[in-house]
This record gives structure tokens, C-alpha cells and sequence, in this order.
């Protein structure tokens, strides 16, 4: 009769005697992941960054093959202001010094143009070269520092550094064992 | 086919049941083996007179050796530090994490332990609870004066130029599989005569 009803009494037991280790799965003080968040926040900005300068870079580039291939030439922009603040009776080099100011202009626009696109886009980095050259600001360093901890183990102190991972898999071991122990035992009765 | 398939099944069980068997096995020897060790240490620190005047302002202990004595009267926990928070140091007891501070020096001594085993009742510690650490050195008695649950990821380790000890664990307690939150105890000391 007890052998008959075997599984049943064992799934009672179980659900009187587990309570409290059921209930514990479900935690009440359930942490948001903010640390994964601030990786994917991070890493979003990163790529939206590379993505920018690449681009700031690719219409840099096209921009100088259209202007060399069409026979002109961009100074740089002192270069142009001191040539148009030269001799203003040369009438041929005030023409390309026109021609070269007019040149200078468009690039200096559309330059600027690419930084406001990377301004709006990088959501608060700064422009395109600052955001390349320049160095992390030191709250990204402290969250990248920070995650950087957070995702490996804490074997040793460091500030900030998270607990040392005391997680033990040999609860779930033995609930697992007993669980398949009794699923190979009820599957072998006759 | 079925009675093949059972028979896998306990086989599998019963390996899990003894692999599992034999690591909290292996704890328990390697607690009572610390425990030894330690009261070998006591006694021969008695015989040495050792005191906290000539103790080192920062003590650096070396993988697995034993840095002291963990006690909380009020959920009766009396444990043995071992240095270390790798898988071996946290079968035998609970671990010191290297570069922290030693217990009773200035600094924050960090204390961690397995939630299943050394520290399963360091969930019923509440605040104002007395801990008392013993090293080779001091004897320091301690008071709870914060308990909070983290991420696991989340910062909670910090510095400190004052005294202070932090004991970590997993939580839930309960929790079936790797807990997802951190318990962090902190506590103050309230006196730390010198050993005699």
C-alpha cells in the first residue's frame, strides 16, 4: 500500500517539508541589473560613437576625392586667410585666393555639420575628434573600472569591488540527485 | 527500456547524491582539521605570551593558512578564518578575501563564507548583534551596525581607515542554485584588548 502510493507520499513530504526553500526562490528584494544595463548603455554609446566617427570620416574622405577629383584643392584654412590677407593687387591670386576662401568654407561647414550630427546622435559625447582623441571622462572610467570588477570573480579587495561569489551549486546537486534518483527508482518498478 | 532507463537514472542520482555527499564530507573534515589547527595556534600563543603591542599594523597572510576565529553567540556560529575565498578555502570555512584587512587592524576585514554550510545562519544576525574575532594578535569584539542585500554584481566592497569588518554571503539562503543577491553585514568594534 506505502510502496503503491510511494511518489505521492515523497511529493508530499517534499511539499511540507520545502516550503520555506520554494518560497526562497522567489527573492522580495528583487535588484534590477543595473550593472547590465550600464554595460549595454555603455556599449550602445560606444558603438553609436564608431559608428559616428566612421561616418565623420567616410564623408571627410568622399568630400577630398570629389574635390580632387574635380582639379581643386583645399588649403588649410591659415593658409587661405594668409594669401587673402596678401597683396590684394595680384588679381589671379585673388581669384584663387576667392576660390580657395569659397573651398575653405564648404569644408569648414561641413565639418561642422558632422559634428553636430555626432553631437546629437552620441547623446552628450562631444564631437568627432574630441571623441576619438580625447580621454574617457573620468565617471566612464569609474563605471567601466566598475563592471570590469563586477563581472569577474572578487578573489582579492579592491574599492568598490563586488562580494566574493560564495554562490554553492551543491544544493541544487543534491536536490537534482534525489529528484533523478527517485524518477529512476519509479520508472524501474515493475 | 524503461527499466534501462530508470536504472541510468538512479545512477545518475546516487552519483550526484555521493559526488555532493563527498564535498560537504570533505568540508567538514577540513573544518575539523582548521579547528585543530587553530586551538594548536591558541595554545601556542598562550605559552608565547603574544600581544596586540607587538602586533604588525597590517598583517598579510599567505593562500590557506589561518588567519583567526569567528564567533556570533547569538545564533551560536564559532568558526575558523582560513585566508582565501577560492572553492577549497570556502569548503573548510569561511575565507578572509586577500588584500583586506586582517580582523582588528584598521581597514575593512572582509569575511565571506558558503550560505549552505558555514554561514546558513548569518541570516538571523540582526543589527546590534555582537561578533568576536580572534587572531593571532587580537581579540576584538564587534556590534552590527548594517545588513543589507546586493546584487550579486553590485559594488559593496569598500576601504576604510577605521576598523571594520564586512562578513558576505549568499542570498537567499534558502536559494536553490547560485543566489542572485549578496548579504553584507557590517560591524564596528566596540573594544579590542589585547590578547594575553
Amino acid at each position: 500500500m506505502i510502496l503503491k502510493h510511494f511518489p505521492l507520499v515523497v511529493c508530499a513530504i517534499a511539499a511540507v517539508t520545502m516550503t520555506g526553500t520554494a518560497g526562497a526562490q522567489f527573492t522580495a528584494a528583487v535588484v534590477p541589473p543595473r550593472t547590465k544595463a550600464q554595460v549595454d548603455t555603455i556599449a550602445k554609446q560606444d558603438s553609436v560613437r564608431r559608428a559616428t566617427v566612421a561616418l565623420a570620416a567616410r564623408v571627410t574622405d568622399m568630400k577630398k576625392w570629389v574635390d580632387s577629383a574635380s582639379g581643386v584643392s583645399i588649403p588649410a584654412a591659415d593658409t587661405v586667410l594668409a594669401k587673402t590677407t596678401g597683396d590684394s593687387a595680384r588679381a589671379p591670386l585673388l581669384r584663387d585666393s576667392v576660390v580657395l576662401a569659397r573651398n575653405a568654407r564648404i569644408s569648414a561647414d561641413s565639418a561642422a555639420s558632422i559634428a553636430t550630427v555626432e553631437v546629437h546622435d552620441s547623446a552628450g559625447l562631444k564631437g568627432p575628434d574630441s571623441a576619438a582623441a580625447a580621454p574617457p571622462t573620468s565617471s566612464r572610467v569609474a563605471r567601466a573600472d566598475t563592471n570590469r570588477v563586477a563581472r569577474a570573480d572578487t578573489r582579492k579587495f579592491a574599492s568598490g569591488a563586488p562580494a566574493p561569489a560564495t554562490a554553492s551549486m551543491l544544493p541544487l546537486l543534491a536536490i537534482a540527485g534525489v529528484t533523478t534518483l527517485l524518477a529512476g527508482a519509479a520508472l524501474r518498478r515493475p | 527500456m524503461k527499466r534501462a532507463l530508470g536504472t541510468a537514472l538512479v545512477a545518475v542520482g546516487a552519483a550526484l547524491l555521493l559526488y555532493v555527499g563527498y564535498r560537504y564530507a570533505s568540508g567538514a573534515y577540513e573544518r575539523d582539521a582548521a579547528r585543530a589547527a587553530w586551538a594548536a595556534l591558541e595554545a601556542h600563543n598562550a605559552v608565547a605570551g603574544a600581544s596586540l603591542a607587538a602586533a604588525p599594523t597590517h598583517t598579510i597572510y599567505s593562500a590557506g593558512s589561518l588567519v583567526g576565529r569567528l564567533l556570533i553567540p547569538s545564533v551560536q556560529l564559532d568558526e575558523v578564518i582560513a585566508e582565501g575565498v577560492g572553492d577549497d578555502e570556502l569548503d573548510a570555512g569561511p575565507g578572509h578575501l586577500p588584500g583586506s584587512a586582517s580582523p582588528g587592524e584598521p581597514g575593512n576585514a572582509v569575511i565571506s563564507a558558503h550560505r549552505d554550510r558555514h554561514f546558513h545562519s548569518l541570516g538571523r544576525v540582526v543589527l546590534g548583534d555582537t561578533v568576536i574575532t580572534e587572531t593571532r594578535t587580537a581579540r576584538t569584539t564587534w556590534v552590527i551596525t548594517g545588513r543589507k542585500i546586493v546584487g550579486r554584481y553590485q559594488p559593496s566592497l569598500f576601504p576604510s581607515t577605521q576598523p571594520e569588518l564586512t562578513l558576505t554571503t549568499c542570498w537567499p539562503i534558502r536559494y536553490v542554485g547560485p543566489a542572485p543577491d549578496r548579504l553584507i553585514l557590517t560591524a564596528k568594534p566596540v573594544a579590542a584588548p589585547p590578547r594575553a
